[in-house]
């Protein structure tokens, strides 16, 4: 079974590749994808160059908010990141059969509700949650929030993945630490072998 | 007419009720002794899981030495425990669990 981890390019960049790479085995983690976050075309980069990194294969991810730019990207990985300020429901943007897989639906307010599950269902989206927003200075409400959502997508049998999305190394998690924490929220052990499994994370249903 | 076999039971007082852990620390923690650390992730397992398990779970650190951490919980305690790491970043950054052993000994070889 392969694990894998999504992490920003600043970690990348910020330490030796041997002992990144040491650091990621260590943990547990066979696969990393490195997030390209897009605002306009002009910020695409297609050919990444990672021949540093010999035992571990990296990829890119691609981390939009504008869904005029999904046709540039044909068969890559794209999260998409809602952008709250042309419309205010998250089901306007869900109705889109292009996207398959949603960036973290915790914010300040509730955003994510059974409306939107069901649309995942349908579409069949796969939701990716930031586990460092548990973490973050509003812990408490991502916490509250994510334990109603977590239900939800467990009740449709909805796909969920918890990575690190991480910038520096204090930002990662060993594997049986993350385990241990998720079984708070309920999941059970079989939701929870699948919560890092590459396989599943790139299986496409056409 | 059956033959029953007999099945030789551990005594209670003999089963294993703790489980060690071996851990090792990324950041350079030589500033730190065996009551500092145990501190902290007292505290720590505190602010996670509240005043009564932590007092029942009995949270010990038997060792440290070159950034490698032995810690001594009480079974029922050890998947809490596990949790409760997840917010231990800031204090003592990034931690590797090598092993779990419900004894000491083959915890060390």
């Amino acid at each position: 079974m392969k694990f894998f981890d999504i992490v920003y390019k600043d970690l990348i960049d910020s330490s030796n590749p041997k002992e990144l790479e040491n650091i990621f085995l260590k943990l547990g983690f066979n696969k990393i994808f490195v997030i390209v976050p897009i605002v306009s075309k002009k910020d695409i980069i297609l050919n990444p160059d990672f021949s540093s990194f010999k035992k571990i294969s990296l990829e890119y991810i691609y981390l939009i908010e504008d869904i005029s730019i999904l046709k540039d990207l044909d068969k890559k990985i794209i999260l998409f990141n809602p952008n709250f300020s042309k419309s205010n429901k998250l089901t306007k943007f869900l109705i889109n059969k292009n996207i398959k897989y949603l960036y973290n639906p915790l914010s300040d307010s509730l955003i994510f509700d059974e409306q939107c599950s069901n649309l995942c269902k349908i579409n069949n989206i796969k939701v990716v949650f930031n586990y460092n927003s548990f973490r973050s200075k509003n812990f408490q409400k991502n916490i509250k929030q994510a334990q109603f959502i977590i239900l939800l997508l467990k009740q449709k049998l909805i796909n969920m993945y918890f990575c690190s999305f991480a910038k520096d190394l204090n930002s990662l998690c060993s594997k049986q630490v993350l385990f241990n924490f998720l079984k708070e929220f309920n999941l059970d052990q079989d939701i929870l072998n699948n919560i890092l499994d590459y396989n599943k994370f790139v299986e496409k249903y056409d | 007419m059956i033959k029953f076999k007999k099945i030789n039971v551990i005594r209670p007082t003999l089963r294993h009720k703790k489980r060690y852990l071996k851990i090792s620390c990324f950041n350079d923690l030589s500033s730190y002794d065996n009551k500092k650390l145990a501190y902290i992730f007292i505290k720590n397992f505190q602010k996670t899981h509240g005043l009564f398990k932590t007092s029942s779970a009995n949270i010990s650190v038997l060792d440290f030495k070159n950034n490698i951490i032995i810690i001594r919980v009480n079974k029922l305690f050890l998947n809490d425990f596990l949790s409760s790491l997840f917010y231990i970043n800031n204090d003592l950054g990034l931690l590797f669990i090598e092993k779990q052993s419900f004894t000491l000994k083959s915890l060390i070889s």
